[in-house]
């Protein structure tokens, strides 16, 4: 399920390879800049609902905030909203729907400074009470925060290939999809609402990128909680497009230490399609002597093909194996639709089967339909 | 006086057709000639036909008739014409023939002149020929076209010929050679390893019962392809042996059966066709597969162990990402009277 501001790598297939084109922040998610707004205005959504006459730029100068052209250049906002319909368990007899309002946000992002190298950037969420909680008590549900921050950074843009980040950011590992719940986010810590706080650096090169964060957990967690560490990421990218990388990272907190290796491709595969590949392992030893390690194995494999103008059909593959042996293969077509700008619909069909040496159980098979809109 | 003018007027009308029937030359004169012209192509072939004794005397008579003959297709019948203007010229036809291999005894010809650019409309008309389907349908015949094409071109240029036009033709022959090698359907073996889940059923039957199983299973598999295609169209067969192991679980709540580790083994043949729609890496298309597949259950006392072997169709969608002789598909569909889906992925390298 998609979550508002994380990227679409997937479009290397335009020929960017550089999450920095379109975001603030290097390493991808968060608010768009102007360049990535006015390309999701023209080359991602369709022009179905322009007249022949209106050029690109024109529909491109109406990709700023609430349809603005921006007079400054310091300043900008964002909000957008996503909401999922979830039909689970089809075909069971059992079937649950469900309409999730999965967030709203608005964020700001202010640069300043000689040459507008600092970047203050910040994002306010309305997060829903979790489906698990829902039925559970009400002190349980008022832990909950309905309001967080998601991301609240400074950065310093010393140059094109050197920037150095500080606040609550996305941690620097592996590929950054949009799906939060794709093994390799929910498996690895890196979900929806598993940002830490930290310093980042990003170092770029023509044909590579090299990332370091250093992250000491998010500070509303509980301190014993708090998983502090750091990783490191490297991409090369490749003479066609294509783009090469690995990922480490190592954290602890008072429970537990955890250990992440992961290797990923992302290349194109004609105009405005690409594929990607993500394969890694987790594993988690607890403090205490004796304690036994856990390792998952992952892994990610999805197409993402350009039908028309605004118009993508996408399949993805997934993996994943746990210390028991057992194995979860989840696979599942979509189509994603951008009839115009700042209106996103995406609806996927998931499958997913267990393969258990204790059972056999019959697949899961869901459908997710989404609707996502930016202003 | 009228002989003086009527000259005149020949040679003059020789020029403009020329250069209108050889693309040069744009003045306003010129283009109300051809369109004179062109106007009734089969009108001038029948009074070329009627009256041929008296054209072949005019050289403008019959390059008016060969351009008919061109415009109607009948390429033979223009090159028929262009044959016979040649022999107007057949000494300097003749040195520029021997001229072919040694260029230093071409004639000393005009920059501009009738003999190269018949050569050249004789080029040009083989060349149109080489481009229509219907006029080269074997692979010899495409090859003495080409032959000729490429001949009269060289007499022309030797001849002092319209270079530029020249070198159009050769453009739309190479260009055609492309998109002729891009149709041309190619084959290759490949060999592959893979990987693949499905879901089953098995029953037990007993005191007139029957009890539904659930398999989930998995495998590996090697095996071997064909695959011939060009530049739109794959058309793809392969077979390989699959081994696997699966677990089984009873779907009734009040009946305990369960097994892990189940050996199980098979084949898995599909013919598959794809396109090019994306990109030209990547190919998408349906795919029919046939799927034997036998188990080794244990049979609890008392009852008999059904379906243990099968053998089935089904649909699945197949995609193939070519990176260099390697290759990565996946297939995922249906096979059909299995419980869910059917997963094929596979790596494979071509020889």
């Amino acid at each position: 399920m998609p979550q508002t501001g994380w990227t679409y790598p997937h479009f290397v297939g335009e020929g960017y390879t550089s999450c920095l084109t379109c975001h603030y922040n290097p390493f991808g998610n968060g608010p768009l800049n102007d360049y990535g707004r006015a390309l999701s205005a023209t080359a991602i959504s369709s022009r179905s609902f322009y007249d022949d006459k209106v050029s690109e730029e024109k529909i491109a100068s109406r990709s700023g905030f609430l349809f603005t052209v921006p007079k400054q250049t310091h300043f900008r906002m964002a909000s957008d909203y996503r909401g999922l319909f979830l039909k689970r368990n089809i075909g069971t007899g059992q079937e649950q729907n469900d309409w999730i309002n999965m967030d709203l946000n608005a964020s700001a992002v202010f640069k300043f400074g000689p040459k507008e190298k600092f970047t203050l950037s910040a994002s306010l969420s309305y997060v829903p009470v979790p489906r698990a909680l829902e039925s559970q008590s009400g002190a349980d549900q008022e832990d909950v925060l309905n309001y967080r921050t998601r991301e609240h950074y400074i950065g310093y843009r010393h140059s094109n290939s050197f920037g150095v980040y500080a606040g609550l950011m996305d941690k620097v590992y592996g590929i950054r999809i949009a799906e939060h719940t794709a093994y390799s986010r929910s498996v690895t810590g890196l979900d929806q609402n598993d940002q830490s706080h930290g310093i980042q650096f990003h170092y770029a090169q023509k044909n590579w990128e090299v990332g370091v964060n250093y992250f000491i957990g998010n500070l509303v967690q509980d301190e014993a909680l708090r998983q502090v560490g750091g990783s490191l990421k490297v991409d090369y990218v490749l003479p066609h497009k294509g783009t090469i990388g690995a990922s480490l990272l190592k954290s602890s907190n008072e429970f537990a230490e955890e250990y992440m290796t992961a290797f990923h491709y992302v290349g194109t595969a004609g105009k405005g399609s690409s594929v990607l590949f993500e394969v890694g392992q987790k594993s988690s030893t607890g403090i205490e002597e004796g304690s036994r390690e856990l390792k998952d194995t992952y892994g990610l494999a999805q197409g993402y093909f350009k039908l028309d103008r605004g118009v993508y059909f996408i399949n993805t593959l997934e993996y994943l194996k746990d210390t028991s042996g057992d194995k979860r293969i989840r696979i599942g077509p979509g189509l994603q639709l951008f009839p115009i700008q700042r209106v996103e619909f995406r609806i996927d069909l998931q499958n997913t089967r267990n393969l258990s040496s204790q059972s056999a159980t019959k697949d899961v098979w869901d459908l997710l339909a989404q609707v996502h809109t930016w202003f | 006086m009228v002989l003086v003018n009527f000259v005149i007027k020949s040679v003059i009308l020789t020029f403009v057709v020329c250069f209108s029937l050889s693309s040069f030359g744009s003045n306003l004169s010129s283009q109300s000639m051809l369109r004179l012209f062109s106007e009734n192509y089969e009108g001038v072939a029948t009074s070329y036909e009627l009256n041929k004794a008296k054209a072949k005397k005019s050289g403008i008579g019959q390059l008016i008739a060969a351009k008919a003959y061109e415009e109607l297709e009948e390429y033979n019948q223009a090159l028929k014409i262009y044959e016979e203007m040649l022999g107007r010229y057949k000494a300097y036809d003749r040195a520029v023939k021997r001229s072919i291999h040694k260029p230093k005894l071409a004639p000393d010809l005009k920059e501009e002149n009738l003999l190269a650019y018949t050569y050249y409309l004789m080029a040009r008309v083989y060349t149109k020929m080489y481009l229509t389907s219907s006029e080269v349908n074997t692979e010899s015949k495409r090859k003495e076209i080409k032959k000729r094409i490429k001949l009269y071109s060289l007499l022309s240029e030797r001849a002092n010929g319209p270079i530029v036009a020249i070198d159009e033709l050769r453009f739309k022959v190479s260009q055609r050679d492309q998109v002729l090698e891009m149709e041309k359907f190619k084959t290759y073996y490949y060999a592959y390893l893979g990987f693949m889940t499905w879901q089953d059923q098995i029953k037990l039957v007993g005191s007139g019962n029957n009890i539904d199983i659930l398999n989930t299973s998995e495998g590996s598999c090697a095996g071997f392809g064909v695959k011939t295609y060009n530049v739109d169209r794959l058309y793809g067969f392969d077979f390989c042996y699959m081994v696997g192991s699966t677990t089984s679980s009873s779907l009734m709540s009040n009946i305990t059966y369960k097994q892990s580790g189940i050996a199980t083994s098979g084949f898995f043949a599909t013919f598959e066709t794809g396109w090019q729609i994306f990109s030209d890496n990547l190919w998408i298309g349906p795919s029919i597969p046939v799927f034997y597949r036998q188990g080794d259950w244990s049979t609890p006392d008392g009852l008999e162990v059904r379906e243990t072997s099968y053998i089935r169709t089904g649909l699945m969608l197949s995609t193939t990402w070519e990176l260099g002789d390697f290759s990565f598909t996946s297939r995922f569909g249906k096979i059909f009277d299995n419980q869910s889906s059917h997963l094929q992925l596979l790596a494979s390298y071509q020889f």
